[in-house]
């Protein structure tokens, strides 16, 4: 219980400096009358706006004002459509959501098996075929693989959709097209770490013992293997958010990171700050999530 | 091994399919110089006659794909130009006006006529009776219309005509008087020869007076109940929005009975969308023009809808800060237009705009569909222009000879910066600046190429911080050509594009008052002779914007539009 509070308190501490950090830095952009005010308005009618959207006030009262508000859930509202800057984020994040889940799940589906019995069988034909499945999904960049397979299986073969969010069918391509990066990298984190494991003493002890192979793969090498592959999990979960961005572009898919672009070039502040700390807040969860199945995972881990 | 059958087969086809595109050539994908033909769609939509198979009413579903469903909220006083285009299936204007005539002229829409004062400060507008709102909010009355345009112009609203439509001693109007149900008088600060052109677009839409007190602001602004020939439906934030027809609508039932919007931010998904048959109407930039075609898809033309021009940044008024006279091609507004450090500058810009191989962008960038024009967004050939305005030519021998006359015989002192902007008038616009560049470069000239996103040169141009810079822009023409220089070269206004000239101000503030168009046509044409004069910038070309529609799609009445097509009711069937 101490240990989670504590973790409590450094998280509200790390949100209000990334609040602080994201509130002034986005101010350098440029001044968001630019573009929410008619091109010809007068001086006046920019102050008229200005003073609406709370841009009249100095800086740094704007800073208290938003900090104090957004203790009490008020993010405030965004400049161009005037709806709450929360209630918009949250209407994107469950797509945002989806997509990087269903990108986990088969990024974990693929990576796993493969990455374990790769280490298992080096040199093999699975672990070939495996390396060359992630070499690709790392280097080729979303927006390339993303359109190949719109182009396949949407031009082409017509059996899916090549882009917007109806329906279970029309997460498949975007999944699979985030989900390869994903597994990429998991894949090769799974293999060497399995690899690592399989030479150490324990598992020499554990076969001379004379445990099946199953046992000693799945229940004493996975169990160890698994907390770099976990760590990477999470971070992974966080990556995936952050650069869903581009899938979602090339899919039509409307998550958080096309309302955050196009927040950014609009210069809707609120709309920027909001999503960044809610990104952050879900960062941190994510990792807190990640501290707490490390426990389960190695009871040696315990936290003071 | 047979236990590893399913996920080798499995990872094979993936790597396989990849390989296969990969190598291959993607379908139909045209050569940059080959030039579009001319479709056969362009002729006059005719009414379709329908044959005893198919249903009576509206029937079908239009998909349209767009880049974007802007902010998505739609209110007069909220959101911008792309949302008042996105709703303009729901919503009405006052005035319609169509732009493929000669002069451009207004049509009645929600006012079924209109008179204006002599000393054009007073405009009456009579509201056509019997106009139902959907949703039973009742008829359309003059009470709307004021509701809405004081709206439009209250303080703080975000509307792109806001400064046309605000009211007090500093505003453009005095007040909206309701004379009868039926008749709102709208009287100006100053005369606006140019109301019924506001009255006409998108974001003056007329909306219920009644529904907005009933149900609020904020819920009306997310849920439009109008008048037009569709009706809001449902809409997913980035996503989609749907609308269904309006059966015996007052003006023009639609032939479809859905149409849904789709944000496709990506072109190439658009394209796939159109070919694949997911979506039935989105734009084509030129050079996708063949592949749509290919791919069984037809092409509507606008021709003359979108202005190539090269701007020579940081001509600004001698008392701005950023000011700069060691910009060689900036003049310097304290001395004589004829003295010989302006006719200097004159050189140095008529150098920059004979070194532009401007036939070269038509045809290697545009596809060969554009004509050429020395002004900004000012289209020739018709007599809103001068035949004195003569483009001009390629030639970078005599670009070279002036620079040398001007005393730049090895290029300017520091390099110029060529922005190539994305997101701003037209997707083209970096190529058409790398063009430009590689062309001022051939002459000696040191140019960098900087990409940069339209929102943040916004904010150079506003603070007038444009010296040294140039970049290539592609925005819709205007109505009336001189508009666009009044929106674009007013030093009054907070954005230019890097030309101010008190002289020039006072051209446009003289046209602005002129309320007969034939006056105000002559009167613009002192405007372009001042732009010709100065060489205020490089035009390069007119050129023409494309729709591609699918199959089970037939004629459209689509009408030249600057932003994006709308008017979907008047697509009809295949066959």
């Amino acid at each position: 219980m101490k240990y989670i509070l504590g973790r409590l308190v450094q998280a509200i501490i790390l949100v209000i400096i990334v609040a602080t950090v994201v509130f002034f830095i986005v101010r350098l952009t440029g001044d968001p009358l630019d573009t929410v005010s008619d091109p010809r308005a007068t001086a006046q009618d920019r102050a008229l706006i200005a003073q609406k959207l709370g841009l009249d006030k100095p800086l740094v009262t704007q800073y208290f004002i938003f900090i104090t508000n957004a203790f009490r859930g008020d993010f405030g509202k965004s400049f161009i459509s005037q709806e709450s800057a929360l209630k918009l984020v949250m209407q994107r994040f469950p797509a945002t959501l989806e997509l990087t889940f269903a990108a986990m799940f088969l990024a974990l589906i693929i990576s796993l098996p493969i990455g374990i019995y790769s280490a298992v069988r080096p040199g093999g034909i699975l672990d070939v075929i495996g390396r060359a499945f992630a070499f690709i999904g790392m280097a080729a960049p979303i927006f390339w693989t993303g359109i190949l397979g719109i182009l396949i299986f949407s031009v082409k073969l017509h059996i899916l959709p090549a882009g917007g969010r109806e329906g279970f069918v029309s997460l498949i391509l975007p999944a699979v097209t985030l989900g390869w990066v994903a597994a990429s990298g998991l894949l090769r984190l799974t293999r060497s770490s399995m690899l690592d494991v399989l030479n150490m003493d324990y598992i020499r002890m554990a076969r001379a013992k004379g445990l099946s192979e199953k046992i000693v793969l799945w229940k004493h090498a996975l169990k160890n293997a698994a907390l770099p592959v976990l760590t990477f999990f999470a971070l992974l979960f966080i990556l995936l958010i952050g650069s869903a961005v581009i899938t979602e572009t090339v899919f039509s898919w409307p998550g958080v990171g096309r309302l955050l672009m196009s927040s950014v070039l609009s210069r809707d502040f609120p709309v920027v700050q909001t999503g960044i700390i809610v990104l952050c807040i879900a960062y941190i969860l994510a990792n807190f999530f990640v501290d707490l199945v490390y426990g389960l995972l190695n009871p040696k881990i315990r936290y003071q | 091994m047979k236990k590893y059958t399913i996920p080798v087969i499995f990872i094979l086809l993936i790597l396989l399919s990849s390989l296969f595109l990969s190598c291959g050539t993607p379908a139909a994908t045209p050569t940059t110089t080959t030039t579009p033909t001319t479709p056969a769609t362009t002729t006059t939509p005719t009414t379709p006659t329908q044959t005893s198979t198919t249903p009576s009413g509206p029937y079908g579903d239009l998909v349209v794909v767009r880049d974007s469903l802007g902010s998505e909220v739609w209110a007069p006083d909220v959101g911008g130009t792309v949302d008042s285009y996105n709703m303009s299936p729901v919503y009405e204007t006052l005035t319609y006006m169509n732009y493929d005539d000669e002069p451009y002229s207004y049509y009645p829409r929600l006012a079924e006529r209109w008179t204006v004062s002599d000393d054009g400060l007073i405009w009456d507008f009579y509201i056509h009776q019997g106009i139902q709102w959907q949703g039973n909010y009742g008829e359309v009355t003059a009470a709307d219309a004021k509701y809405s345009l004081e709206l439009l112009g209250s303080p703080g609203s975000t509307n792109n005509l806001a400064a046309q439509f605000n009211l007090g001693t500093d505003g453009a109007v005095e007040s909206y008087n309701i004379i009868d149900n039926y008749h709102l008088q709208v009287k100006l600060q100053k005369a606006n020869a140019l109301l019924l052109f506001y009255t006409s677009q998108p974001e003056a839409s007329i909306v219920s007076k009644s529904y907005f007190e009933q149900v609020g602001h904020d819920y009306a602004m997310k849920h439009p109940v109008g008048t037009g020939p569709w009706k809001f439906v449902d809409y997913q934030p980035a996503n989609y929005i749907k609308f269904e027809a309006v059966t015996n609508h007052w003006r023009k039932t639609p032939d479809f009975a859905t149409l849904t919007l789709k944000s496709v931010p990506e072109l190439s998904a658009r394209m796939a969308m159109l070919e694949s048959g997911q979506a039935d109407i989105g734009s084509v930039p030129p050079d996708k023009v063949a592949e749509a075609e290919a791919a069984g898809l037809h092409i509507r033309e606008l021709g003359g809808t979108t202005c190539f021009t090269t701007i020579l940044g940081g001509t600004v008024l001698n008392s701005e800060p950023n000011y700069d006279p060691t910009c060689p091609w900036v003049y310097n507004q304290d001395e004589p237009w004829d003295s010989a450090y302006n006719q200097n500058v004159y050189l140095v810009r008529k150098a920059l705009s004979l070194a532009v191989n401007k036939q070269a962008i038509i045809d290697k960038i545009l596809n060969g569909a554009g004509t050429l024009t020395p002004l900004h967004d000012w289209p020739l050939g018709n007599n809103w222009a001068s035949d004195a305005w003569v483009p001009f030519p390629y030639d970078p021998d005599e670009a070279r000879a002036l620079l040398a006359q001007a005393g730049y015989p090895d290029g300017f002192s520091k390099p110029i910066t060529m922005y190539a902007v994305s997101g701003g008038g037209n997707p083209l616009d970096p190529q058409a600046s790398e063009a430009v560049a590689m062309d001022w470069q051939a002459i000696g000239l040191d140019v960098n190429i900087v990409p940069i996103e339209w929102s943040v040169l916004r904010a150079k141009t506003s603070d007038r911080d444009t010296a040294w810079c140039s970049y290539v822009t592609g925005w819709g023409v205007m109505a009336e050509p001189w508009l666009d220089i009044f929106y674009s070269y007013y030093s009054k206004s907070s954005f230019n594009d890097g030309f101010e000239s008190l002289e020039l101000d006072q051209l446009l503030d003289d046209t602005f008052a002129i309320m007969d168009t034939e006056q105000r046509r002559v009167a613009s044409l002192k405007v372009g002779d001042f732009l010709y004069d100065h060489i205020c910038d490089v035009g390069i070309a007119v050129g023409t914007n494309y729709a591609a529609m699918s199959a089970k799609t037939g004629t459209w009445r689509i009408k030249y539009l600057p932003v994006m097509p709308m008017d979907f009711e008047y697509v009809t069937h295949a066959g």
